[in-house]
């Protein structure tokens, strides 16, 4: 495959070994940079910073990210699991305005450039396993954006979404994962007009019973399990009243396939044995 | 020149046992009614030269391509043989990269696509099938069609290169379905 991949122009592989015999065509949209072990390449460094790199529309790094990556006209970068992330590769992202999908995670990357809200084409943020604990508030400005994956539940932590959500709410998300509902989140609003989503993981609840936002979930999630597509909902929480108060809802949510409550729970929802067997 | 060692399955039956358990249920086993007298298949298998890797491969291929007759993979048996006598380097990496070519040839424009992304991966690189079909997305190989989600469109790829071992599972999630997959050192090359 690796042969055939290059002999059609389709993907430049940089591996460790074969940096020298990288002699990029114009043609090639996509670039794979490949470090194995723990060796940083100054070969690779070179041969990059020679390089004419304004036609990778795909970039792909594994191993350290030793290099600047400000492509321009990039569409899908994955740095998932890469090494060495730094400040400048969150300057190098912000000019990237053409983004359809960006994975970062499990690098070290601790904030997301906030002209996020101008990249009209993203369609999947990956930021799991990573220190972003919040978005920009210019996220929502998102229209097509269908998945924002954030939190990391080994080490217990959920991402927060800009309050701004309850004006903005998101319409077109059909994956939200691993975020905190606090006191005054948006989110708890918001998620009542997410018609398609499909899966939605709330990865922390630090919500008083009674209060409004508690109240708003739960409405929220009795449209969400109601009417819209919803097959996967994870909850984690310290305290059994949300878990619990799941009993309240007006219809057994007939799409879902697969539930995962994780807390103090009294016993199971009472719809329980009416969801489909599929 | 990239070097793979594998043990060969010297005796022939031995490959051919494992073509046969290598092909899904839900084959058609009248195809093979016949088997294994059938030179054909005999014959498909002896080109696999006892590589466990391309007799997987091949069982993979012959399951996707339901349709095929028996002729059909007569005159496939006679291409391969003829490509790979008249293919100078007589060695099994020579052969293995001559039938996956002819298989990967074979494939609807989309999968080769999809699978030529692969190449992008560092070798026995654990590749999650969600990360792979947002990606495929966002490349833009996936084809809108009317009434089906982009996604579930995305997914019958992933699972079509699975059942060609293109892609061979690496962990199962808890509904059962394939999680993390990897590719085939082999087939990687």
């Amino acid at each position: 495959m690796i042969s055939k991949s290059s002999e059609e122009n389709f993907a430049l592989a940089l591996r460790d070994d074969d940096w020298l015999m990288a002699a990029p065509s114009s043609k090639v949209r996509r670039l794979s940079i490949i470090h194995s072990s723990h060796s940083k390449s100054k070969h690779g460094k070179k041969a990059l910073e020679k390089m004419n790199t304004s036609h990778f529309r795909s970039l792909s790094v594994f191993g350290s990210l030793d290099i600047r990556i400000a492509f321009r006209i990039l569409q899908v970068p994955d740095l998932e699991g890469c090494r060495d992330f730094k400040r400048h590769h969150v300057k190098d992202i912000s000019q990237m305005l053409l983004l359809k999908y960006l994975s970062l995670r499990g690098t070290d990357a601790e904030q997301l450039p906030s002209s996020i809200g101008k990249m009209q084409y993203l369609e999947a943020l990956d930021v799991r396993e990573t220190n972003v604990t919040e978005l920009p508030g210019t996220v929502v400005l998102l229209d097509r954006i269908l998945h924002i994956l954030g939190g990391d539940k080994r080490r217990r932590r959920a991402l927060k979404l800009p309050d701004g959500i309850k004006q903005n709410p998101m319409r077109s998300l059909r994956v939200l994962s691993g975020i905190v509902i606090a006191e005054g989140s948006g989110a708890a609003w918001a998620l009542a007009e997410m018609r398609l989503l499909r899966k939605l993981a709330i990865y922390r609840l630090d919500v008083n019973k009674d209060s409004a936002t508690f109240k708003a979930l739960l409405s929220s999630m009795d449209c969400l399990l109601d009417r819209s597509s919803l097959s996967s909902f994870t909850m984690v929480c310290e305290c059994s009243d949300f878990l619990n108060s799941l009993d309240s809802l007006s219809a057994p949510p007939v799409l879902l396939k697969c539930l995962n409550l994780q807390g103090v729970l009294l016993g199971l929802p009472m719809w329980i044995h009416r969801l489909s067997p599929s | 020149m990239v070097m793979f060692i594998m043990l060969p399955l010297k005796q022939t039956p031995g490959s051919h046992m494992l073509f046969e358990q290598s092909l899904p249920r839900f084959v058609d086993k009248e195809l093979f009614s016949e088997w294994p007298g059938t030179d054909v298949w005999c014959g498909l298998v002896d080109i696999c030269h006892g590589v466990p890797a391309l007799v997987r491969t091949l069982a993979g291929f012959v399951a996707s391509n339901p349709k095929k007759t028996i002729e059909d993979w007569a005159k496939t048996l006679s291409c391969l043989t003829r490509e790979i006598i008249s293919s100078a380097p007589f060695d099994d990496y020579g052969r293995a990269t001559k039938l996956l070519n002819y298989f990967h040839s074979d494939m609807p424009a989309y999968l080769k696509t999809c699978s030529l992304y692969l190449s992008m991966f560092p070798k026995d690189c654990r590749i999650s099938r969600s990360r792979l079909i947002r990606r495929w997305i966002a490349e833009g190989f996936v084809d809108e069609k009317q009434g089906v989600r982009i996604e579930d469109e995305a997914e019958a790829y992933f699972s079509q290169l699975l059942e060609r071992r293109i892609i061979v599972p690496a962990e199962h999630s808890s509904g059962g379905g394939v999680k993390v997959c990897r590719v085939e050192s082999m087939v990687m090359e």
